[in-house]
This record gives structure tokens, C-alpha cells and sequence, in this order.
């Protein structure tokens, strides 16, 4: 895997869809509009979402699920941001997770100073085999990212900084402390890693909670952009197939020259199939394609239980999800599956472990929902006979009423 | 060796490898009746078993996986050398057709394919298994059992007997054994069930030895060295498929053939139970898995 980070030429058109992972977010722009590299084309709950930038100048198209960037090859620019907090210029700066969770940056700053975090991990432990879009960024960029690491550190006022890499990146930053991170997949998550690192069970609790606060690689590298250049976030590194490539956010899945077969975003465990006009994301790891494979038969091996980091039997879930049998499911815990994919890499037999889960969970919501429904229905229905019936007695009573008042004056007749 | 590339059709290969020095010692005593047996079953097998998928499914993506070819290796040897070919094609056909595909083919059945193989081909030919065969292991087994008060050196005395199990067996057991390590190594094969299977065994074995009197009925170290102890806690108690998921039932699982394979060799009308002791744990997996199943 080359070490340079390849530059792509500019795409024909740059796809901002509005409804992101993260939630949905409203035009600011209107059709026909030019605008500069780093004006605002959306914006969504700051909670959430948060800002979505302009990667280039050009011409905005709007259309009703999608904000479309026409360039112009000018590349204009709009001034640096300036904002004097940290977490405010992150905040104007639209920076998120870039490790995947996609959770605003500037939160994230906030909660942790409240909390009075001390210890500022880096993870460049990269989430998945095969992308090395972590590991490429750290190797080209070590005076950024400790910039960046300073920045936060000066910002959260921690006094120990921890550079986690993954297996087999040699990284000699100054005045550091670097604890590798090696062994088997998953051991990239925030959990994993302050458990690793520091030797701490957080169970249910979240890092902050125990002092800590973990920020991916790209995420610091985006800080120090930001904090020192004043740069919005507008382009990320991302794994395309072997390689990797600095890609505008926006740039189309489609223009990326790729090999024949099913396209998967997010990376090859873990990521979904790209959908019609996928565009790079924010959290958008890598793009890769998928050669398929054969599966076989479950031979009950129990490799995947082995590698389960929630110690879940993927195996009984497998076969419980493609029978149908939804009462089960919850002995076997289905909602703590993290979504790692370590199953799927674990098994001999090549099975879609984990895209069944997904299928699995989403079939379970609906079913819920619909009982759900269902009761609701019940009980409305119960009502109304039970009020029926109340109308329809009194109706009887007033009647009987009536027919005795008239019989006791026909006898008096 | 990084497991987690494997795929299913490499981990038959690589139990088909680790059968190797078990095989190469089993025909070095036993004569080269062992690899006919081979031959026979590994082609009446496979035959058998695409000629049912062609017909089910029209296609043969059901046969790749390799695991029949390690089924019938299993059943050659175990079953006394040069048996009659009809004998060998019938028991092939019971473990591919009657235990494995009729069930939904590879993972979906109950017992081990090459056990229910062999207990068909004992329980309906016994006559041809009368004096010797692997699982059984008859010869010693039975010398030991049916000695009419002799202590158990005096029994030793017989050629049947070798340095620390059965003649020629002992060597045989130690192959397996060597085979099944490495697939403990390769973590192919679960090391849970070997332990349990081998220490519930030995267990028994000691709570019935006293040191060689004329009740006694064979030390641990014999009984884990003669007939087919070696093959079936590290190749046979370990097939995935038919062993339970969970830990907890997977000790159980294993004590409960070492102890069954123990009390059919000590007290039952087969020399040797390795076939039955398995196939009653398999009947077992399910209902054990089913009550241990909390992750
Ligand atoms: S790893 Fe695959 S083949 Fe093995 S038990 Fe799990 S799902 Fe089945
Ligand atoms: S994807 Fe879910 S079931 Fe599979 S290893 Fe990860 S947490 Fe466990």
C-alpha cells in the first residue's frame, strides 16, 4: 500500500445528500447560486449534525433530497474562520468523528472539559483490515497531528497525551507517549482501546466518565486544520480500493475509478453497499469492492463466538434470524451486537454474519412497532365497544323506563 | 498460522493431513488392507454423495466442502483392514447419505457422519468384525475382559498385549494423537473435548484399576492407548457439528464419552463403544446446548 496520499482531479459534480446517518439537515443555498469553497450549503441540529461545507466553488443545484455542487475549477475560497474558542471554531468548522460514529467534535470538547477529562488518547488503530486510511494520514503528517494534539490538550487542559497506533506503523513523534496497539481485530473502538490502554472496564459507562476522552487521527488532523489554518472540513482522507486518496466530502462514488463487482462504503467489513448517487461522507473510511464470495453451511465451528468482542454467539443468532424465531433473541442479545464485523472475518464457512444482524435488528424494530400498533389498535377498539356498550345499556334502561311509565298508564286508563 | 483465513474446505484439508501419520502407522502394523479400505470408502463416498446432490440441487456446490472425504477416512480406519468392499460401500453410504444428507447436508445433521457409518456397518455385519477393528480394538479389549480370573500381567503375557496398550494400537493411538495436537495447535480442533474426553476416561479407568489384580479392569494409560481412544477425542468428539456450542456443555459433552466409552468397554456386549459412546453424546449436543445457551 503506497505511503503518498493520492490527490484525485476534481469530480463533475459534488452530491451533499440532506438526509445524513447522523440525522437531516436544511438547505441554505437556493438553485442557481454560486458559491465559495467553505460557504455553508446545510445545516442540522449543531447536536448532531452540524454544518455541511461548499469543498469547492461553483454552482449549487437543489433538489429535494440532495444539495449538487457544479464547480467551476476557480476554487475560490472564503476568508479563514476565526473564532477565539477552540470548540466554537471546530463547531464553525463542521467537524465530526471521523472514525465513523460521526459525533460533532465540538460536543464531544464540551463534555470532556466538563468533565474534566486528564487523558487524551489519539486512535490511529484503524477500525478495520484492509483500510489504512489512519495509518496514511499519521505517516506523512506527524507535525500536524501534534499540533492538533497540542491544540486539544492545551484546550482540555489534560496532562497526559496518548498516541495509540495500530499494528505496524513505527511512529516517533517528539515528546510523546506512544502505546501501540497490536493484536486481533476489533481493537480500534473506544472501548477497546481504554481498556488496552489504560487497563479500565467502562461497562456502561462512556470514557469521559472515568477521565478519558479518545479522538481519531483524521479527527486531531481536521482540529489542528482548522484550529491553526482555519480550514472548514472539507476533505478527508479515504482507503479507495488499495489506496489512499484525499477526497473532497461530496465526491461521488460513482467518479471513482474503481474495478467491476459490488461496491461497499465504510470499509469491507463493517460498510453497506453504496447506494444509487453515493457521495463521500464525512465518516466515510474507505470505499471498497467486494469480491464475492461463496458461502457455505454453518459448520458450528464457534470461531465467531471466539471473536465476538460482546461475547455473543453469532452463530445461534445466524440461525435464529433466518428461521424467524424473534422470541429467542433476546437470551441471545442481539441488540449488543456492536456491528464490528469480527465474526465475519472469523468464519470459515464465509457467511453474512454480521449483514444479517442488520437485517435482523431492523426486521425486529418493525415487528415492534408493529405490535405496538397493534395494541394501540386493541385498546382503541376495546374502548369503543366498552363505550358501545354503555351508550347502547343506558339506551335500554331510558327505553325500559319508558315502556313501564307507558304500561302504568295505560292500566290507569 | 492466522486461523481466521481459513475457510471451511481447508480446515477438512488440514484434518485429512493430520490423519496422515495415523494412517502411515495404522498400514506399517496392520498391512496395506488399510489403505484399500481407504480407497474403497473415499470413492464410494464421494461418488454416493454427488450422485445425491446432482439430484437434489443439479449442482455440486454442496460436495466442496471437503468433509466427506475426511468422513470416510475415518471409517476406513476404523473398520479391520481389507473388510469386504460391500461392507465398507454400505457403511459410506450410511454416513453420507442417512446421516448427513437426508438431515440438509453439512451442519444441519445429528451425529457424526462416520460414526453412524461404522455403528450401521458393526450392528448389521458383526461377524466380519468379530476378531478385529480399530474402534473395538477386540483383541486386547476382549482378552482383557473375558480372562477368567488371570491378573492383568499374566494377560499382559499375551501377544496381544504391547508395551503400554494394545499391541500395534498403542503406536496407532500415538499417530492420532500426534495428528490431533496439531489440530489443537492450528485451532481447527477444539481442545475442550480431547481433555474432557481423555480425563473422564482415565478417571474411570483409575477409579477401576488396582494396580492389577484379577478384578481390575486396565489402567488409564491402557485404555487411553488402545482401540480408537485417540482418534475419536481428537477427530471424532471434536467435530463441530455434532459437539454442543457453548463451554459449559462442551466439557460436558467430552466427560460424558470418556465415561460411556468407558462402562461399554468395561460392562457392554461391544468390546469397544466408541461409536455408541459418541452417538448417545450426540444425541445429547442439542438438548445440552439448549440448557447451557446463556452467553
Ligand atoms: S464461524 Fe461461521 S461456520 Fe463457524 S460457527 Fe460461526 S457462523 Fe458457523
Ligand atoms: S458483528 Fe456483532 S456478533 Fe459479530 S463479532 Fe461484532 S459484536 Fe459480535
Amino acid at each position: 500500500m503506497g505511503a503518498a496520499v493520492k490527490r484525485l482531479h476534481l469530480p463533475s459534480v459534488l452530491r451533499y445528500p440532506l438526509l445524513t446517518r447522523m440525522g437531516r439537515c436544511e438547505p441554505r443555498v437556493v438553485s442557481g447560486a454560486r458559491v465559495r469553497s467553505g460557504d455553508v450549503l446545510a445545516a442540522g441540529n449543531a447536536r448532531t449534525v452540524g454544518l455541511l461545507h461548499a469543498a469547492t466553488s461553483g454552482v449549487i443545484e437543489l433538489t429535494p433530497a440532495e444539495v449538487l455542487l457544479h464547480p467551476d475549477g476557480l476554487e475560490d475560497a472564503l476568508p479563514p474562520l476565526a473564532a477565539e474558542d477552540l470548540a466554537k471554531r471546530v463547531c464553525d468548522a463542521g467537524i465530526v468523528g471521523l472514525g465513523g460514529a460521526g459525533y460533532p467534535t465540538w460536543l464531544k470538547l464540551q463534555q470532556a472539559k466538563r468533565a474534566a477529562v486528564t487523558t487524551l488518547i489519539v486512535n490511529a488503530v484503524e477500525c478495520e483490515p484492509d483500510v489504512s486510511a489512519d495509518r496514511s494520514l499519521l505517516r506523512g503528517h506527524e507535525d500536524e497531528i501534534l499540533a492538533g494534539m497540542r491544540a486539544l490538550a492545551a484546550y482540555l487542559e489534560a496532562s497526559r497525551t496518548i498516541l495509540a497506533p495500530g499494528e505496524g506503523m513505527d511512529v516517533d513523534i517528539a515528546d510523546t507517549e506512544v502505546a501501540r496497539v497490536t493484536g486481533t481485530y476489533p481493537s480500534g473502538s473506544e472501548r477497546t482501546l481504554v481498556r488496552r490502554l489504560l487497563g479500565m472496564e467502562l461497562q456502561d459507562r462512556n470514557p469521559t466518565d472515568v477521565g478519558v476522552v479518545v479522538f481519531n487521527v483524521a479527527t486531531v488532523f481536521a482540529v489542528h486544520r482548522a484550529w491553526h489554518h482555519g480550514e472548514r472540513l472539507v476533505e478527508r482522507v479515504v482507503t479507495v480500493q488499495d489506496e489512499n486518496c484525499w477526497l473532497r466530502i461530496g465526491h461521488p462514488v460513482r467518479e471513482l475509478a474503481l474495478p467491476e463487482g459490488e461496491v461497499t462504503v465504510g470499509g469491507p467489513v463493517t460498510g453497506w453497499l453504496a447506494r444509487q448517487g453515493e457521495s463521500i461522507a464525512k465518516t466515510t473510511r474507505a470505499v471498497t469492492v467486494k469480491t464475492p464470495v461463496e458461502s457455505r453451511p454453518c459448520i458450528r465451528c464457534g470461531w465467531c463466538a471466539d471473536s465476538c468482542p460482546e461475547g455473543l454467539l453469532p452463530q445461534e443468532l445466524f440461525r435464529h434470524i433466518n428461521a424467524g424465531h424473534w422470541t429467542g433473541m433476546d437470551a441471545l442479545r442481539l441488540d449488543d451486537c456492536v456491528e464490528c464485523g469480527a465474526c465475519d472475518l472469523a468464519c470459515p464457512s464465509r457467511l453474512p454474519l454480521l449483514a444479517t444482524f442488520r437485517y435482523g435488528k431492523s426486521e425486529r424494530r418493525e415487528l415492534e412497532r408493529r405490535a405496538r400498533d397493534a395494541a394501540v389498535a386493541r385498546d382503541r377498539f376495546t374502548a369503543r365497544s366498552a363505550r358501545l356498550e354503555r351508550l347502547r345499556s343506558a339506551e335500554r334502561k331510558e327505553r325500559e323506563a319508558r315502556m313501564a311509565s307507558r304500561r302504568e298508564w295505560t292500566h290507569r286508563l | 498460522m492466522d486461523a481466521s483465513t481459513l475457510d471451511t474446505r481447508d480446515i477438512m484439508l488440514r484434518t485429512g493431513v493430520a490423519l496422515v501419520p495415523a494412517f502411515a502407522a495404522a498400514t506399517y502394523w496392520f498391512g496395506p488392507g488399510v489403505l484399500v479400505n481407504l480407497a474403497v470408502t473415499l470413492g464410494a463416498g464421494v461418488a454416493l454423495e454427488a450422485g445425491w446432490v446432482w439430484a437434489r440441487f443439479r449442482t455440486f456446490d454442496a460436495v466442496k466442502d471437503a468433509s466427506t472425504p475426511v468422513t470416510c477416512a475415518l471409517i476406513a480406519i476404523a473398520v479391520p483392514p481389507s473388510l469386504h468392499p460391500g461392507i465398507l460401500v454400505f457403511a459410506a453410504a450410511m454416513a453420507v447419505i442417512l446421516a448427513k444428507q437426508i438431515y440438509g447436508g453439512i451442519g444441519k445433521n445429528v451425529f457424526n457422519p462416520a460414526m453412524v457409518g461404522y455403528a450401521a456397518a458393526l450392528v448389521a455385519f458383526p461377524a466380519h468384525f468379530a476378531d478385529w477393528d480399530m474402534l473395538t480394538g477386540a483383541t486386547a479389549l476382549d482378552a482383557l475382559r473375558f480372562r477368567e480370573g488371570a491378573t492383568v500381567a499374566e494377560v499382559w503375557g499375551q501377544p496381544a498385549f504391547g508395551l503400554v496398550g494394545a499391541h500395534g494400537f498403542e503406536v496407532v493411538n500415538a499417530a492420532a494423537l500426534a495428528g490431533g495436537l496439531y489440530l489443537c495447535a492450528v485451532r481447527i480442533a477444539n481442545w475442550r473435548m480431547p481433555v474432557a474426553v481423555l480425563a473422564s476416561l482415565g478417571a474411570c479407568a483409575a477409579l477401576g484399576y488396582d494396580n492389577g489384580s484379577s478384578a481390575s479392569l486396565g489402567s488409564p494409560m491402557f485404555h487411553w492407548f488402545s482401540g480408537g481412544t485417540m482418534l475419536a477425542a481428537f477427530f471424532i468428539a471434536t467435530d463441530p457439528v455434532t459437539s454442543p456450542s457453548s463451554v459449559r456443555a462442551q466439557w460436558i459433552f467430552g466427560i460424558a464419552i470418556g465415561a460411556l466409552i468407558y462402562c461399554i468397554r468395561s460392562f457392554g456386549a461391544y468390546p469397544d463403544g466408541i461409536a455408541f459412546a459418541v452417538l448417545l453424546a450426540n444425541l445429547a449436543a442439542p438438548a445440552l446446548d439448549k440448557a447451557m445457551l446463556r452467553p
